[in-house]
C-alpha cells in the first residue's frame, strides 16, 4: 500500500474549463488531495497572505466553508480565466511567492501577451521561428507574400487566414485579408495607430 | 530610450473609434513591448512584457525580493474578505527616507547600508527605481519601492540624461 502524499494540489479556475475539469479527475482518481479555488465562487472566496520577517510565507484561502492553508500547499495549477478581481490578484500574487511548483505562474505567461516577443524568445531559445511582419501597411503585408499564419500582435485572435474570419474580428477601417498561400511566414497586425 | 508608461490605456485612445478601443490599446501594447524588448539602446524601463516598463509587482513582491538581498524588511499582511478590494499600499511615514536609482547613480540622503541595498534592489529589478526605509540609520527597514521616480527633479533628470547619454 503505497503512502499518499496529503498535502494538496491548488487548482485556479472555473470547473467548467475543460482542462481544469481534467486535472480534477485525474488528481481524484490518483486520490490526491486538492483545493478548488473555484472563480466561479468568487463572491465567496477570502484569502490572506503573510511574509513573516523571516521570509516565511504563510496564510489561507477560503471558498465557502473549506479553507486551505497555503503553506501546505505543494503544486498548483493556474488557469485563470481572467485575474481581474482582488481576490484574484492577491492569488497571482501569492503564486509569484510561493516556493510550490505552479504551473504556470502569470509572469511566465505574461509573455502570451506579446506575439512578436514571444517569437524572439523562442527564437532566443534556439528554436526555428516563422519570417514574421507586424504592419499596419497593406502594401507591406501584400509584399510579404502568402500568410499562412495572421494574427494580431496581441491575445486578441489567433486564426488562419481565411478572409471571412480575418474580416470578422477587424477594427473599423482595416483595408481587407491578406491573401492565404502556403508559406511559412506569419503576419502579427499592428493597430493603425501604432508608431511604427 | 525612457518609458514612463505601463501599458497603452484604452482611454488614451479616444481617436479610436470606441468599439475598436480596447483591442488597439490591447495591439499598441503588445507591439510596443516586443518593440522596446529588441532595442539595443539603453532603455529605462526595459519592458517586462506585459508591463513596458519594468515589472508591475505589488509591495509584497518586493519585500520577498528585498529578503531574498539579506535586505532588512517590515513584514506585510495582505488580507482580503469575500468582495473587498484590494487594499493600496500604505504611504510612506514621514519618518521614512527615499532613495532613486538612477542607472548607476543612488540619489538621497541616507546610511550608505541603505544606498547599497537600494543598489542591489535596483540591480535585481529595474534601472530606474525608488526605495523606501522606514528610517536613515543603516539597520532600517525596505518599506516598499516606487518605480516612477520624479524626473522633474533636477539631480534625478541629470542623472537620467547621463544613464541615456
Amino acid at each position: 500500500m503505497s503512502l499518499r502524499p496529503s498535502r494538496p494540489v491548488l487548482l485556479w479556475g472555473s470547473p467548467l474549463d475543460l482542462p481544469i475539469a481534467a486535472v480534477c479527475t485525474a488528481l481524484s482518481r490518483l486520490g490526491t488531495p486538492m483545493f478548488l479555488v473555484d472563480q466561479t465562487r468568487a463572491g465567496e472566496t477570502s484569502i490572506e497572505i503573510d511574509i513573516e520577517i523571516d521570509g516565511v510565507l504563510g496564510g489561507w484561502i477560503q471558498v465557502g466553508d473549506q479553507r486551505c492553508a497555503l503553506d501546505l500547499v505543494r503544486s498548483v495549477y493556474a488557469r485563470p480565466q481572467d485575474a481581474a478581481r482582488a481576490v484574484d490578484e492577491a492569488l497571482a500574487c501569492w503564486l509569484e511567492l510561493t516556493p510550490a511548483l505552479v504551473v504556470n505562474r502569470l509572469s511566465a505567461m505574461g509573455s502570451n501577451s506579446s506575439k512578436p516577443y514571444q517569437s524572439a524568445l523562442i527564437a532566443k531559445a534556439g528554436f526555428a521561428v516563422p519570417d514574421t511582419l507586424v504592419t499596419n501597411d497593406p502594401d507591406a503585408l501584400r509584399a510579404f507574400g502568402g500568410a499562412t499564419a495572421a494574427s494580431s500582435t496581441s491575445p486578441a485572435a489567433v486564426f488562419a487566414a481565411s478572409s471571412r474570419a480575418w474580416r470578422r474580428t477587424m477594427p473599423t477601417g482595416w483595408p481587407g485579408s491578406p491573401p492565404a498561400r502556403p508559406s511559412s511566414r506569419n503576419t502579427c497586425r499592428a493597430p493603425t495607430t501604432a508608431c511604427m | 530610450m525612457i518609458t514612463r508608461l505601463a501599458a497603452i490605456a484604452p482611454a488614451q485612445l479616444p481617436h479610436v473609434a470606441e468599439a475598436d478601443r480596447d483591442y488597439v490599446a490591447s495591439e499598441m501594447s503588445a507591439f510596443l513591448g516586443a518593440w522596446l524588448s529588441a532595442l539595443a539602446c539603453p532603455v529605462m524601463n526595459r519592458p517586462f512584457v506585459p508591463s513596458l516598463s519594468g515589472p508591475v509587482w505589488r509591495r509584497e513582491q518586493w519585500v520577498r525580493l528585498a529578503l531574498g538581498l539579506d535586505i532588512p524588511v517590515a513584514p506585510v499582511r495582505l488580507a482580503l474578505r469575500p468582495g473587498s478590494p484590494m487594499p493600496a499600499p500604505p504611504p510612506p511615514g514621514e519618518a521614512c527616507v527615499r532613495l532613486d536609482v538612477i542607472g548607476r547613480a543612488v540619489i538621497g540622503h541616507g546610511h550608505p547600508r541603505l544606498r547599497a541595498h537600494a543598489r542591489r534592489l535596483a540591480d535585481s529589478a529595474m534601472a530606474l527605481l525608488g526605495v523606501f526605509f522606514d528610517a536613515d540609520d543603516g539597520h532600517a527597514r525596505f518599506v516598499g519601492a516606487d518605480r516612477w521616480p520624479d524626473l522633474s527633479d533636477r539631480s534625478i533628470g541629470d542623472a537620467v540624461m547621463e544613464s541615456l547619454s
